[in-house]
């Protein structure tokens, strides 16, 4: 014998239909009647199935889809009580007497079941917002940081053409003053350039004016001999003036050898010894 | 903005002073609020324009947040009088509508209804002018836990006043 005669089934699809349909402002008016029929029905088919074998087993499957289905539509807590509580009353008035234990038992586990659905996919959709916003978080982080890199990038630029203006005086000649410590970063940005600068023009005398580098020690000497070496690699030489008498006096008592470099003491010496090379001279217009 | 009786939509001077008792911890946003709304204290005896109170309950919002408006709407109600009658959750809410009659008067000013699914869910349908949702959640959820519940309230979806997606909005209560 069926749980429910077919005058009785077709009665309840209708009005709970209807009445999920029918509910104001609600995941089941938004998603409309086609929506609503398809879920009752399904309800109704497991409600049956489960009442011949005596397990809440079809109802799981029915009440997650409700849940899956409805949920993106803003489905609340009380949405799941009024579809149970909406079904267990019409079931209990349309169905056989000797089920109603059955049928009670059945939709207090499908509220348990859809409930606890219902708060597995919030929990996740809150994952989901948290993940996002710390993605967000990350991404703005990034964006921070590039914007600092890019700064700093440009400020480097800005130190690097500052720090190492090489100006060609005369054809074949470029005059590197320096200014400020010379550590081996800036030994790294100036033999990057200077090179370049000798391939492009080139140059056969790149004069290095040391007057402004207030400490000449082992190491800068160390870092310049080895600019000469790489200068030398392109068949050009270094000239190094400005030396003052306390980094000379420095470099002979640390007993750095300069390696061949010649030496001048102020930039016109030394310009005049690179126009020497050249086979030129320098000529006082005063 | 205190005005006399007439054809214009008013706010009671009695709960917008509950609203700001409300506020107590953060009176120095209020005061500030207040005085650039050309006020220094509420009146209680007086009415006021409704327009003007609800914009400064937007500017509250705006200033201190979502969560400070749901907990002045649930101080408001915690702390008001009611008739020794009412002394249950299910009577307060029933009588949702009667509490935005009394504080709000004039032409369409909308109402809110409350009805019964069972004795643990309530449905309130509110098309009450300018309805703030915060504040409304706060004062669903305060009329609960003046007799000890602590209720879930849910906003419906598909329209709703203060987002101005619809002309009402529906709360669900449940506990
Ligand atoms: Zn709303």
């Amino acid at each position: 014998m069926p749980l429910f005669e077919p005058t009785a089934r077709t009665e309840l699809l209708s009005s709970l239909t209807a009445r999920l349909a029918k509910r104001r402002m609600s995941a089941f008016s938004l998603l409309g009647e086609d929506v609503c029929r398809v879920h009752v029905e399904a309800a109704v088919d497991a409600l049956e199935r489960d009442s011949v074998t005596g397990k809440a087993e079809a109802m799981r499957a029915a009440a997650v889809a409700m849940v899956t289905t409805f949920l993106p539509e803003s489905l609340g807590y009380s949405d799941l009580c009024f579809f149970t509580r909406l079904l267990r009353e019409r079931a209990l008035e349309l169905g056989r007497e000797d089920q109603r234990g059955a049928i009670e038992q059945w939709c207090y586990e499908h509220l348990a079941v859809s409930t606890t659905h219902f708060m597995v996919q919030r929990d996740d959709a809150l994952q989901r917002q948290a993940a996002k916003r710390d993605i967000e978080r990350y991404e703005s982080q990034l964006a921070e940081l590039r914007v600092a890199l890019d700064e700093k990038t440009q400020l480097l630029e800005l130190i690097r053409e500052a720090s190492t203006p090489i100006a060609p005086v005369v054809p074949g000649i470029l005059v590197v003053p320096l200014v400020g410590t010379f550590d081996r970063f800036r030994a790294g940005l100036l033999t990057e350039r200077l090179l370049d600068e000798i391939a492009k023009t080139r140059a056969r005398v790149a004069i290095l004016d040391i007057s402004g580098v207030p400490v000449f020690d082992t190491d800068a000497a160390q870092l310049i001999v080895r600019l000469a070496r790489s200068v030398r690699l392109l068949g050009a030489q270094v000239i190094l003036v400005g030396m003052s008498p306390h980094n000379a006096r420095t470099i002979v008592e640390l007993g750095v050898d300069l390696d061949g470099i010649v030496t001048c003491r102020a930039l016109q010496d030394g310009l005049r010894s690179a126009l020497a090379t050249q086979r030129l001279e320098l000529v006082s217009i005063a | 903005m205190m005005t006399e009786p007439g054809e214009m939509r008013e706010y009671s001077g009695a709960a917008l002073s509950s609203f700001v008792v409300g506020l107590s911890e953060h009176q120095a946003v209020v005061d500030k609020l207040l005085a650039e709304s050309g006020v220094d204290r509420i009146d209680p005896e007086a009415w006021y324009e409704l327009e003007w109170a609800f914009d400064l309950f937007d500017k509250i919002e705006r200033e201190l947040g979502r969560a400070a408006v749901i907990k002045v709407g649930r101080s408001m109600v915690e702390t008001a009088v009611y008739p020794p009658e009412i002394d249950s959750a299910q009577k307060i809410l029933s009588s949702v509508g009667y509490w935005w009659a009394l504080n709000a008067r004039g032409p369409d000013i909308g109402t809110m209804t409350c009805e019964w699914e069972d004795e643990h869910h309530a449905v309130i349908e509110c098309t009450a002018y300018r309805a703030r949702c915060t504040l409304v959640i706060g004062i669903l959820e305060g009329a609960c836990m003046r007799y000890g519940i602590s209720p879930l309230v849910e906003h419906g979806p598909g329209s709703c006043i203060q987002q101005q997606t619809g002309p009402m909005c529906v709360y669900r209560v449940s506990w």
